[in-house]
């Protein structure tokens, strides 16, 4: 976020990191939570402006869908660091802390069996859609970084060719975007750390009580963005900071996903409501990826030396 | 009131609700009481909470360490003890006929730092 905040006035990120920590801070501490998943959610859409650049740029769609369904691995890039690649995106598109966040979320919103619609339509449009956004940043970057041998390592990178393509609105969109997706992220993940560790030992927590009746939550939340601050004032190169992160999610994604599969077939917790044959047939059988992609995760990031290899 | 339990999987680790719905901690630890009389099996008489309750389940000599050190810290003589006579119902939580401040379990300091920040609504109408 603090590099969208550079990108915008051009004032080291550096700068802008505790800034926008003492940000998320106020926010986790006293904005009501639908609010914030509201608000977050709406300034994220600004990043379909991407997907209109893509349009826009009137790609060969015929040859990218071959290209899209004939995988090969580019000759510059040897195996290894190709499958680690793939894994990393499976790692940004499903990181366990999302489950904290996502879950809790329910119970701070108080949903009902009522709720079950919102949430198919949210599972069956929004993320999709969401990958869809994922995907056109990606054919974006395909588009117009390659042939100019440009390989994106930078935040400001990916805002390139939605610049080039829609002039100055379309890159203050991206920013939009930008800031409010990486805004998103950070109280998800400041805001899953408090819910995990105060439900993991049994805390009270959530924002649907006072915070001083949620004392060590928030003083979890506190830490976990004080400690995020802190890491990034190293100066550690960010963007190389998340790949390792959703590298490493992915690793551990199986330790969160078997125990919610199982939970999900428990009529103690869900009643008539346990996952169908068919839905444990497909679950299974994504759990078997999952479960290799996690066994090959460490071992193709020593071979491919992260990627660089 | 009897009732056979596995107490391992339906007690142990078990989220506590207070009798107002606030969160109370984990059942941490059990209490087993022996009938004595060498026909009965031992019966849980109560609950116990806290992370010297947590420490003690180690059975080890780090775990002796760990209790004792969180003792110290609390300063309190053992874990907060709920008897079964105290419990509500049995479900995915285990709801108690109690009030949450009466089992301290460590909540105080943490308090007293949260409440001093602005807006930490001890006594406010807002969310």
């Amino acid at each position: 976020m603090a590099l969208s905040l550079q990108l915008a006035t051009s004032v080291n990120y550096l700068l802008f990191v505790p800034v926008v920590g003492l940000l998320v801070w106020l926010v986790c501490w006293r904005v009501r939570f639908e609010l914030m998943d509201n608000a977050v959610g709406l300034l994220g859409l600004a990043l379909i402006v991407v997907a209109v650049a893509v349009w826009r740029a009137h790609p060969d769609w015929g040859a990218m869908l071959h290209s899209a369904t004939h995988p090969v691995v580019p000759t510059t890039e040897s195996h290894t660091a190709y499958w680690y690649f793939a894994i990393a995106l499976l790692g940004s598109a499903m990181t366990p802390y999302e489950v904290f966040f996502f879950s809790s979320g329910a119970v701070e919103q108080r949903w009902t069996r009522s709720d079950l619609l919102v949430n198919r339509l949210n599972v069956y449009i929004g993320f999709p859609l969401g990958g869809l956004l994922a995907l056109a940043l990606m054919v974006a970057a395909a588009l117009v970084l390659e042939p100019l041998g440009i390989d994106p390592s930078h935040l400001s990178q990916a805002a390139l060719p939605t610049s080039l393509v829609l002039g100055r609105l379309g890159l203050a969109l991206a920013l939009l975007g930008f800031f409010a997706c990486t805004f998103g992220a950070s109280l998800e993940t400041a805001l899953s750390c408090g819910y995990s560790i105060a439900q993991y030992v049994g805390w009270q927590w959530g924002k649907f009580v006072k915070p001083a009746q949620a004392p060590r939550f928030q003083l979890a939340v506190l830490v976990s963005i004080a400690l995020g601050v802190g890491l990034v004032l190293t100066t550690l190169d960010p963007v190389q900071l998340t790949e390792y992160a959703i590298v490493l999610s992915a690793a551990a994604l199986p330790l969160t996903y078997l125990p919610l599969l199982i939970v999900a077939n428990d009529p103690a917790y869900l009643g008539g409501k346990v996952n169908s044959r068919l839905s444990n047939a497909i679950a299974s059988l994504f759990l078997v990826v999952l479960v290799l992609a996690s066994v090959a995760t460490i071992p193709l990031m020593i071979a491919s030396k992260a990627g660089r290899g | 009131m009897a009732r056979r339990l596995d107490a391992a999987l339906e007690l142990l680790d078990r989220q506590l609700v207070d009798k107002d719905g606030r969160l109370a901690g984990k059942v941490d630890d059990l209490e087993l009481t022996d009938p004595g009389d060498g026909l009965e099996q031992p019966r849980v008489t109560a609950i116990l909470t806290g992370p010297d309750a947590l420490a003690g389940r180690l059975h080890t000599r780090f775990g002796r360490w760990l209790q004792e050190v969180v003792l110290r810290l609390l300063a309190r003589q053992g874990p907060a003890r709920v008897p079964l006579e105290q419990v509500e119902a049995i479900g995915s939580s285990i709801e108690l006929r109690v009030a949450a401040g009466r089992l301290d379990t460590g909540q105080g300091w943490a308090r007293r730092l949260i409440g001093r920040l602005p807006g930490a609504g001890e006594g406010d109408a807002a969310q």
